[in-house]
């Protein structure tokens, strides 16, 4: 025998399901894109630093001037998302900085690709080809910190699932009025059949509540009752007469 | 007698040699310093539509041939045209974009100096009253390496425009 399934638990297990997965599927998508657009700008800003230290060391390599290009990159210290920057005039070691001295030191030496951007753990690795003095092959390498973009992740992670459990709450309430504006005129009329045919009463008639579908059954129902009603009275009647 | 004579030899050896070597530390210096003319090219804005840019040595040539190599180079779309010039005065042509005057010139390079004293002319020297007679970048060295003095006071007073990036290298940074 089938288990009885009430529409009543039916419909808010349905719309919350529903809906908890349209907000997981928009917040985990949100979530996703976010991240990568926020990955994407990062690397567009180091991109954009790396020419921007470039052009502004372009006096201080062509004159070779270590000490004022050094001091270029100096300015990276109001940066925290850079750990560590280089310039390479044909791929030896020209000017660094390093945001804390106990990091590791750039090499000497070093052969660099054109352009290149690695991806570490925690860092990412930018590596530019400057196009400042046409004899000589400078290099600007910048290696930026992904932690304070992963801190932010995390955030919007919490931030996201808090909101999203909130919908899902949210939701579950809708899930329960929607349930009680279309069941309960059903379970009304379910309940006063019910009655009707423990009782017989074919006298009793359903409370009109809403002018739908619902409506038009209670209409019917009521018509039903009435034409039943009066064909017993109509029986009661004849035999009488009979009697 | 034959020992002073060793002695001699030795001594006059010592002596080629180190004059070598001071000639060839001269000539990387030079090499150094006519690069760093051709760079001050680069960062000086001149107000003129010349297609040459041209660079003079007034005096002696201490360059050797590291400056006249740089003859037809291109720098920012213009060719290079070195010169090497007498300090006759009165002949030194007054369409350079820049002016070097040698060290053996330190007696009359205040009147050269005076001479071009124009927004579309720098002049550069290598010895210590270069800046004192009113030149714009003076080459010093420093720490082994070529740096140079910069004489604010006279560019802003020649409105010479020079990139920042420059004077930012100068080892005086302070208005003289």
């Amino acid at each position: 025998m089938n288990k009885r399934k009430s529409i009543k638990k039916r419909l808010i297990i349905i719309i919350t399901a529903l809906v908890s997965l349209a907000v997981f599927m928009t917040a985990a998508l949100s979530l996703n894109n976010t991240h990568r657009s926020e990955r994407k700008r990062f690397i567009e800003k180091i991109h954009l630093l790396a020419r921007i230290l470039g052009e502004n060391a372009t006096a201080a390599i062509e004159f070779n001037n270590s000490d004022d290009a050094n001091a270029v990159l100096n300015t990276l210290h109001e940066m925290h998302s850079v750990d560590k920057a280089a310039f390479y005039i044909d791929n030896k070691l020209f000017a660094s900085y390093l945001k804390n001295d106990s990091m590791s030191k750039f090499a000497e030496n070093h052969l660099f690709p054109q352009e290149e951007t690695i991806y570490l753990q925690d860092n990412i690795q930018v590596t530019l080809q400057l196009g400042i003095a046409s004899e000589q092959e400078v290099n600007i390498i910048i290696i930026g910190n992904l932690t304070e973009l992963h801190q932010a992740f995390n955030e919007n992670i919490k931030v996201t699932l808090i909101i999203t459990l909130l919908v899902i709450a949210l939701s579950f309430l809708i899930a329960i009025w929607v349930q009680h504006r279309v069941t309960d005129p059903i379970s009304l009329l379910s309940k006063l059949a019910i009655d009707i045919s423990e009782n017989k009463d074919y006298t009793q008639r359903a409370q009109l509540i809403e002018n739908d579908e619902i409506g038009d059954l209670t209409k019917s129902f009521n018509e039903m009752l009435y034409e039943i009603s009066k064909r017993d009275l109509e029986v009661v009647h004849e035999r009488n007469l009979a009697e | 007698m034959i020992k002073t004579r060793h002695q001699i030899i030795k001594v006059s050896l010592a002596l080629m040699v180190l004059a070598l070597t001071s000639s060839a530390k001269a000539q990387k210096e030079y090499a150094v310093k006519a690069a760093y003319l051709c760079n001050f090219l680069k960062y000086t804005k001149f107000n003129d539509s010349n297609k040459k840019f041209t660079i003079a040595v007034i005096g002696q040539n201490p360059f050797g041939g590291h400056l006249k190599a740089l003859n037809g180079k291109k720098i920012k779309g213009r060719t290079l045209k070195v010169i090497f010039l007498e300090t006759k005065i009165a002949n030194l042509p007054k369409n350079c974009h820049i002016i070097f005057i040698s060290a053996k010139e330190a007696l009359n390079q205040k009147e050269i100096i005076k001479r071009f004293a124009t927004p579309n002319t720098l002049t550069i020297g290598d010895n210590k009253w270069f800046i004192r007679a009113g030149g714009h970048l003076n080459l010093v060295t420093r720490n082994n390496s070529i740096r140079f003095e910069v004489n604010h006071k006279s560019i802003i007073k020649q409105k010479l425009k020079i990139s920042s990036k420059i004077l930012r290298l100068a080892v005086n940074r302070e208005l003289n």
